[in-house]
């Protein structure tokens, strides 16, 4: 497929001629019907209404008659095709007139059809010109698409060619119709009389020239109003990006006031835009004027001089009312012509990439993954600034193993790493893979052998497995063939039509080969695998125990889980530990649930019923007012606000105490000591406001957690029955925002973990979670539900950017995605940062192990010994300064004897790889005693170092 | 039980005793009461110091181990605080401590009690008579101790 056209209207025609062009036929069929129901009226009125038709005073005439006459070189005959009906007067308007109304139905139906052609052609460009924007984006180098900011990409797709495809429907369609019609009462005028027609011409001239001269101006102003709109796109993009950076600076008033300034200069464009605007259709409007004015005195005084009839002066200025619309429209159409087309410039400029080349495929996989091979020779990297990233660095691998691009962060490393897995792709020098220069190769051939793992993952607001077989959604499916379901036909024929690709998104995409297994069961099993490598798997198993299910996707599981209840209650039990938790008892007030917990007894869905509204929702209210309740636990709200109150002062606002332990945040402090002072004072003037607030915080009470023994067992049973009144009562209006318990029934609003434990685990008892937990993964072992806890923990969603993940938890996500293909050479570039140093360390054996007969590169700063390696590479700043084959041998450090050893292994990594012994690293098993020569002098010289010490 | 008696007991303890009746009900009130039964480990020696532990009802057993060897070094009853010492210098649990009965004590979180020792001075103060009472026995028992 090749580049978007840089002329706008090349493109539209290249890609909807045979619309076009149908929609034009289409156009050109309804002209005849058109002229035929301006001219019916006519007919109506002289035949049928005045009589002309009824000559002779004949009560009925034949009408409809159709007769085919010849012209006279065929013998000019006649040939009556039909004889016509016999009507009278009255039943001849009649049918005229059903005629005229039939007439009607048909042009408005073509109307409709030809709005219906343009609009649906335009749909179809417009979604072809915005795929092939973003196809042309991917096409944009690494380092050319740091320069987009994301936010005007967006805004440019997305709204800047949304007018261009309203107006490629009238691109081509509009200026032919128009043009025929001006066209058309152009020349009536001129056949009536030649001076008119030439007036009439000039001022339609003038108008078509200097109306457009004006607007260039206009469009001058439309252009800057499109980038400035674009940029505050972006900047809008930015605020929200960094948001945290605007909060820790408190530079919120400076964001504003930049964005203020911005929307004042696109005003004034606005302004001015406006200014000629109406200046143009001023001038547009009095030339419309003047012509009639020049019809008036020029043609009334040849009417007077007898050179034109009064006749044909009417018929001139009934033309002329025909002209200046059509004439209007196509200057119209030429401003949008004009717009339109710097849009699209605009955009098109900006998403100038060329098509990168096809390149080569991958000679020799298979090879690669037996026996990867990598010759780095005279790579240097240098960055936009000039600055020299790396220099001249030269190097084989020869082998599978782990090769260590080591040195202190910057030292380049990382650089190589990252060209070696074409992340950067501007280099001097040249990096070979088995043979094949990989600058040369196919886009996406080399990830197909090689996965590339980075410091900052990047993730997608999806689910944690979505994201981990993202690495895997690489095989197009195949298109099933014939018959297809009509839905799926007409979807993909509009696909063909807008050259977008045939194949819809979807499972299907997925390479499990690539991975190994066979179906997706084996593979969410595989990805459990990586993050138990990777140390995730009991994130995991929480996130699942987190994670929700919707029992009426999948009622057995839910039913299954519920059963899961009984054994969980039952190990416990068997454990001596059933103290540990207390279960969910309709009748039964649970005291290690809050006040709020026990009344609702379910799980809120939405707002409605969250604690902090149950006290002002009117329907709780009215439940709790029943028997006093509500009475009792604003006594409760309010002692606890006094201990509050009693126990906090002193501590000052800001204190972490508050946000950890108390009911309330210090703010509130002066506001309870109010509604204390008040409720104390003799004449009881609360408010039921007061009274809102102190139930409020009534219902975060947990008896058992706070010990502050507010709860008698009175209050409690009024609980329970309010309880049970609640959930029969409940208007059906708000039936649906809450789920109650049900020990028997499966609470979709409830996570997992809630669910199976159908209770709360009792505080004051030490390790109370941690036993609990521990029952409980071995109960949905041996039911055998743990893999499906798994499993729901990989349908987590992970938020925009991974966001609701840890750091560690989306390195992880991101290293899994490139195990999970099985590539044959794995890079890491700085990709354990998120780990601390002991998990990194144990995760870094782990893929070490893994990798054993494949190719692990890693450039992890501060790990560069962590593990033994079979190749070594060491860099500082920029150069190369020692190749080191095997063991684990001390780093090289200190800059002693840094340029000999420099010198010494230019000269050993140029030579050609594999001929001389100690060059390269040639052969694993020979390493962990034969170290290269420099390492050896390393050894000596730490040996030295630790003597002088 | 209630934060009430548990500022009763918390008065038994040396290092509380001139402390206001709310900033004790404060202390109790954030921190976490928890009861073990006999053989239970409040922590592992080396473990990280998270929290200290006020003893409110029982006795528990202080183990050292090295190497191989385990040395029962004391026990200690209501009212005494232990773990202190780890979260005051940030290292370490020096010593495993066992529930020697059924015990009741107060888990005192790291922030909160370094929090509380910001706050009231005469906690600080508190604190450190007791330890410098302990550094005094122990000075005391290296006196005793024959050369």
């Amino acid at each position: 497929m090749a580049k978007i056209d840089k002329s706008f209207f090349r493109y539209v025609w290249r890609n909807s001629r045979r619309e076009q062009i149908t929609i034009l036929a289409i156009v050109l069929a309804s002209l005849p019907l058109y002229f035929w129901s301006l001219d019916l009226p006519k007919s109506i009125v002289n035949d049928a209404i005045q009589g002309r038709a009824f000559k002779n005073g004949s009560a009925t005439i034949k009408a409809f008659k159709i007769v085919l006459t010849l012209p006279d070189f065929l013998g000019g005959k006649s040939y009556e095709l039909f004889n016509g009906l016999d009507m009278e007067r009255v039943s001849y308007l009649f049918a005229l007139s059903m005629l005229f109304f039939v007439l009607v139905l048909i042009n408005g139906g073509f109307k409709w059809l030809i709005n219906l052609q343009k609009g649906v052609m335009g749909e179809r460009m417009l979604r072809r010109l915005r795929f092939d924007l973003v196809r042309q984006l991917t096409w944009f180098a690494p380092e050319e698409i740091r320069g987009i900011k994301p936010a005007e990409a967006a805004s440019m797709i997305n709204n800047e060619v949304e007018p261009i495809g309203v107006f490629i429907g009238d691109a081509f369609v509009q200026p032919a119709f128009l043009g025929t019609q001006a066209l058309t009462a152009l020349v009536y005028i001129l056949v009536q009389s030649v001076w008119l027609g030439i007036a009439a011409g000039a001022i339609v001239a003038v108008q078509g020239i200097i109306i457009p001269i004006l607007r260039r101006e206009q469009i001058r102003l439309g252009k800057r109003r499109q980038i400035a709109s674009r940029q505050l796109a972006g900047r809008i993009g930015e605020i929200v990006e960094s948001s945290p950076a605007i909060r820790a600076h408190a530079t919120d008033f400076y964001e504003r006031s930049e964005i203020g300034s911005r929307l004042g200069s696109l005003f004034f464009i606005r302004l001015d835009l406006y200014n000629r605007k109406f200046a143009v259709k001023f001038l547009n409007n009095l030339l419309a004027q003047l012509t009639p004015f020049f019809f008036y005195t020029v043609g009334g005084y040849l009417a007077l001089k007898g050179r034109l009839d009064v006749g044909q002066l009417v018929a001139v200025i009934a033309a002329y009312r025909d002209l200046p619309p059509p004439v209007k429209e196509l200057i119209d159409w030429d401003q949008q012509r004009n717009d339109v087309t710097v849009k699209y410039e605009q955009i098109i400029e900006q998403f100038d990439v060329d098509e990168p080349e096809e390149g080569e495929e991958l000679a020799s996989p298979d090879e690669i993954a037996r026996c990867p091979r990598i010759t780095v020779d005279a790579l240097s990297v240098i960055d936009p600034h000039g600055t020299p990233l790396v220099e001249n660095v030269t190097f084989s691998i020869d082998q599978p193993g782990h090769v260590t691009l080591a040195g202190p962060p910057g030292s380049g490393g990382e650089i190589v790493a990252r060209a070696l897995a074409h992340q950067i792709t501007r280099w001097k020098g040249s990096i070979c893979l088995n043979g094949q220069d990989i600058s040369r190769l196919r886009s996406g051939s080399l990830a197909r052998v090689m996965a590339y793992a980075g410091p900052e993952p990047v993730l997608f607001p999806s689910t944690i497995r979505d994201n981990v077989v993202y690495s895997l959604r690489r095989k197009p499916p195949e298109l099933p063939g014939p018959p297809l379901p009509k839905e799926e036909a007409t979807r993909r024929h509009e696909a063909e039509r807008s050259g977008n690709p045939l194949e819809a998104p979807g499972d299907d995409w997925l390479d499990f080969a690539a991975a190994g297994v066979k179906d997706a069961a084996e593979l969410d099993h595989r990805i459990l695998e990586l993050f138990a490598l990777l140390g995730f798997d009991e994130d995991i198993y929480r996130l699942g125990l987190l994670g929700k299910i919707r029992a009426a996707d999948d009622e057995q599981l839910g039913q299954q889980f519920v059963a899961m209840r009984e054994a969980i209650r039952k190990r416990l039990a068997e454990e001596g530990k059933s103290r540990l938790v207390e279960p969910f008892d309709p009748k039964r007030y649970n005291s290690n649930s809050t006040i709020g917990e026990n009344l609702l007894f379910g799980e809120p869905v939405g707002e409605v019923f969250a604690e902090h509204n149950l006290p002002s929702n009117p329907y709780v209210s009215k439940v709790i007012e029943a028997d006093g309740l509500a009475t009792r636990l604003a006594a409760i709200g309010l002692r606890l606000a006094e201990m509050m109150l009693e126990m906090f002062a002193g501590v000052q606002a800001g204190n972490p105490l508050y946000e950890r332990f108390s009911f309330l945040a210090a703010s509130d402090l002066p506001g309870f000591q109010e509604i204390v002072n008040r409720s104390r004072s003799r004449r009881r003037s609360e408010t039921s406001a007061d009274r809102d607030k102190l139930i409020s915080l009534a219902l975060a009470y947990i008896e058992p957690r706070h010990r502050l023994g507010l709860l008698d067992e009175p209050t409690r049973q009024a609980i329970v029955s309010a309880r049970s009144r609640l959930r029969e009562m409940i208007p059906k209006s708000l039936a649906s925002s809450v789920e109650f318990y049900d020990p028997s029934a499966y609470c979709n609003a409830a996570p997992v973990r809630d669910n199976l434990l159908f209770g709360r685990i009792a505080y004051g008892i030490a390790n109370a979670q941690e036993q609990v937990s521990a029952v409980m993964k071995s109960a949905l072992a041996d039911g055998g539900f743990l893999n499906t806890v798994y499993r729901i923990g990989l349908d987590y969603q992970i938020g925009s950017h991974g966001r609701l993940l840890f750091p560690r938890q989306r390195a992880a996500v991101d290293l899994a995605r490139c195990l999970v293909k099985n590539p044959a050479i794995l890079v890491l570039d700085d990709a354990l940062r998120a780990f601390p140093g002991m998990e990194a360390k144990a995760i870094l054996e782990r893929l070490s192990e893994e990798f054993k007969g494949r190719l692990l590169i890693t450039a992890l700063p501060g790990l560069d010994d962590a593990v033994p390696f079979d190749l070594k590479v060491s860099f500082d700043k920029g150069h190369l300064v020692g190749v080191d084959k095997g063991g684990e041998a001390p780093a090289a450090t200190g800059e002693v004897n840094l340029s000999a050893r420099d010198a010494a292994e230019e000269k050993r990594s140029t030579a050609p790889s594999g001929e001389t012994e100690g060059q390269t690293w040639s052969d694993q098993s020979e390493q962990p005693e034969q170290g290269s020569p420099d390492a050896k002098r390393e050894d000596e010289g730490a040996v030295q170092r630790q003597v002088a010490e | 039980m209630t934060i009430e008696s548990e500022v009763q007991s918390l008065r038994q303890v040396s290092m509380f005793r001139d402390i206001d009746p709310a900033k004790l009900k404060l202390l109790a009130f954030t921190s976490d009461r928890l009861s073990y039964d006999k053989g239970d480990i409040l922590f592992h020696q080396h473990e990280i110091s998270d929290s200290t532990y006020v003893i409110v009802e029982g006795k528990v057993e202080v183990w050292l181990s090295a190497g191989n060897e385990r040395i029962k070094v004391t026990e200690l009853g209501e009212g005494a605080m232990v773990g202190e010492m780890g979260v005051l210098i940030d290292q370490p649990r020096s010593a495993t401590i066992v529930a020697g009965s059924h015990v009741v004590a107060l888990k005192i979180g790291r922030e909160i009690f370094f929090d509380l020792l910001r706050q009231f001075p005469q906690m600080s103060l508190a604190v450190m008579r007791d330890l410098a009472r302990r550094l005094d026995a122990t000075n005391a028992k290296l006196l005793a101790v024959p050369r």
